[in-house]
């Protein structure tokens, strides 16, 4: 059955407004739900609703909400772009997003890891971006390499699309290899604890030589780029280098910029167009924001996942500012918190660190045993109102900076 | 008494899926409390596993890995020569189904182990076991309750021996049989993470303490101690809530969360 565009946004509406409902009765977030539920009563909406439109799809481990914003301030020099920006990746949300804007005729959409086959599948895409997979919510056993296999699997049936990839993973490049329409980038590989084995063959990788990978025993390694990332200038053979600039902080977020610069340039904009696009995407979602709250300024960061986490305390390093973290343990943010262990905390040894969230017990046992002193408060209010500076940056994952994003706005109305 | 406390990480990049060298890190934090000398060995894939070591901690991992962890490890002949001369071990998930003397990956169902311990594993006809998991430990131990995590598909029979104790919530090594891991004078197994040691000073203290020459006086640091017991305490009660709640909804033979 194939619905009107009419009838399909009613049927979108009402799978959202059940996700919605089952969120509101505390039944989990509601997002596979009303994916679920559209998929039961409009099984072509993605097909249906993309037609005629250019889209673009981002997935990885981290960094798809604020690359996706980059891609979609990329495009908008061009195109009048739909995007799902508030990271609602999953089939519910891609179509929603698609729905929201007749008049897109692109779409630039992040998509969960799971949903990456789904998507390119109905959407048929222009482009794809893949940027990293590492380890996320161990309790739902997404396990890396079964997914980098999946990701294969739907791509070697869209050889049309073009891959833009970050090889330096070697998750991604297991992932695009047979595909014969890959834009190499290397990207640098900060994060290698869940690619230290072949992903072809079990073997162990050869990191030795530098910023790049062999296997030991199988032809795997890393090819060469179209391309690299050094520093912040963006080489590559044939142009010249480009200065990448972006006014978020940390070094994921230059890469995260390096990768919408190349979606812009093989999509026919001009480098200089594409980086003035990004350097106006600031905070995305209340990350990256800074608002006051109990007097004090504080900078809003969320981190995920191992990877995420370690790349946002290396950037902290040389920050002297007090250092508010917030673990919680929901459904949404992985129920558990071992992954604790794969981060190394020491870098904010020297600081004045407090500890709060749901399972601050566990956060303040890890830090005890990497040697961070600190202390450990019921609320981010005590520990905002404990700090002696005037500015404070929290750190979250993903309910907890949920939560205080509900707190900042709740003080802000008062 | 031991100049130093020698612990054999083993192959974090294969099996470290669930903060498991947090376990190596936590004795060596523990001895170093109690100004005994401590040293973790990180043994990568491809290094020679040194066969010297007071204590080996082996941790959880995928499936491939996990096979290339027990070739590895079979190749090498390091741990089993530990294994002879009774080092320490502390094996957790798929750690603990590798010294077994068999078990199952998605590519076989009956892969040998490194046959050290009386146990085989079989892939699970029921669901994956995910959730918190609450252990009544052997009474020998004189430990507390053992919490943890538990996430696996493998169900995990001991053919002989003692298991490290009697599961009150969760799973643990099969459906029937409510025990989790496995204990003996030289190992202690679980499929607990948390890490484990991390949830259970207790069996940390008790691990170091095995080792020849090593005398363990209190703990120095308060402030460690009382985070420690408030997470104990807060994740002891969530299991209980847990297993009430499965109770009630006719679901313990499901268990999830």
């Amino acid at each position: 059955m194939r619905l009107s565009p009419r009838r399909l946004r009613a049927a979108i509406k009402v799978a959202n407004a059940s996700g919605a409902l089952s969120r509101r009765l505390g039944r989990g977030s509601g997002v596979a739900l009303a994916g679920r539920i559209l998929t039961l009563i409009a099984p072509d909406a993605l097909s249906t609703l993309s037609q005629g439109v250019t889209s673009v799809l981002v997935s990885a481990t981290n960094g798809k909400t604020t690359t996706t914003a980059m891609c979609s301030a990329v495009l908008a020099t061009k195109y009048k772009v739909a995007t799902n920006s508030l990271g609602n990746n999953m089939t519910g949300g891609l179509a929603q997003a698609l729905a929201s804007s007749e008049a897109a005729n692109c779409a630039v959409l992040e998509v969960d890891e799971a949903h990456l086959g789904i998507a390119i599948n109905s959407l048929a895409p222009k482009a794809i971006l893949l940027l990293n997979l590492s380890r996320d919510q161990l309790d739902r056993v997404s396990e890396v390499r079964s997914v980098a296999s999946r990701w294969s699997k739907a791509l070697s049936t869209s050889l049309d699309l073009k891959v833009i990839a970050n090889v330096s993973d070697p998750m991604i490049q297991f992932a695009v290899s047979r595909h014969p329409n890959v834009v190499r980038v290397a990207l640098g590989n900060p994060w290698s604890l869940d690619a230290s084995a072949c992903p072809a063959c079990d073997a162990p990788l050869d990191y030795s030589s530098g910023l790049s990978y062999r296997c030991t025993r199988c032809e795997f390694h890393m090819p060469s780029c179209e391309f690299v990332l050094n520093g912040s200038y963006l080489e590559s053979g044939e142009r010249s280098t480009i200065e990448i600039f972006t006014p978020l902080p940390g070094a994921f977020n230059v890469s995260n910029a390096a990768m919408a610069t190349v979606l812009g340039i093989e999509m026919g904009i001009a480098p200089d167009d594409a980086l003035r696009a990004i350097s106006a995407v600031g905070a995305i979602a209340g990350r990256y924001e800074t608002v006051w709250l109990g007097g004090r300024r504080v900078l809003l960061l969320m981190a995920k996942n191992p990877a995420g986490w370690q790349a946002t305390i290396e950037m902290l390093r040389n920050d002297s500012r007090d250092v508010v973290i917030a673990i919680n343990a929901q459904v949404a943010d992985g129920k558990d918190t071992s992954w604790l262990y794969d981060v190394d905390f020491s870098p904010l040894g020297q600081r004045t660190v407090m500890a709060t969230g749901e399972r601050r017990w566990d956060l303040s046992t890890r830090l005890h045993y990497d040697g961070v002193a600190h202390r450990t408060f019921e609320s981010t209010e005590s520990c905002i109102a404990a700090s002696n500076g005037d500015e404070v940056v929290f750190v979250g994952n993903y309910t907890a900076f949920q939560s205080l994003r509900r707190l900042v706005s709740r003080a802000s109305a008062q | 008494m031991a100049s130093t406390v020698k612990i054999a990480l083993v192959f974090p990049d294969l099996l470290g899926t669930y903060g498991d060298s947090g376990n190596a890190q936590i004795l060596a934090a523990r001895a170093r409390m109690r100004a005994v000398l401590a040293e973790v060995i990180t043994i990568n894939a491809g290094d020679a596993i040194v066969d010297d070591a007071d204590i080996y901690v082996i941790g959880g991992g995928e499936d491939g890995p996990q096979q290339a962890a027990v070739d590895l490890a079979r190749r090498d002949g390091g741990i089993a020569r530990a294994f002879e001369r009774r080092a320490q071990f502390l094996a957790i998930c798929a750690g603990f189904q590798i010294l077994g003397q068999a078990f199952s990956t998605s590519d076989s169902d009956n892969t040998p182990g490194l046959a050290l311990l009386p146990v085989v594993t079989r892939r699970g006809a029921q669901k994956r076991c995910v959730g918190e998991i609450l252990v009544d430990p052997d009474p020998s131990l004189g430990v507390a309750l053992v919490s943890g995590y538990e996430n696996h598909g493998g169900q995990s029979e001991l053919l002989e021996g003692r298991p490290l104790g009697k599961v009150l919530v969760g799973v643990g090594n099969t459906y029937a049989d409510r025990v989790d891991g496995f204990l003996s004078e030289n190992v202690v197994a679980s499929y607990a993470h948390g890490p484990l040691l991390a949830r259970n000073p207790g069996l940390a203290d008790l691990i170091l303490a095995r080792v020849p020459g090593i005398l363990l006086g209190p703990l120095g640091d308060e402030g460690a101690a009382q985070s420690i017991s408030a997470m104990r305490a807060e994740r002891i009660a969530a299991a209980r809530r847990i297993a009430r709640r499965d109770r009630v909804l006719g679901l313990v033979s499901r268990h999830r969360d």
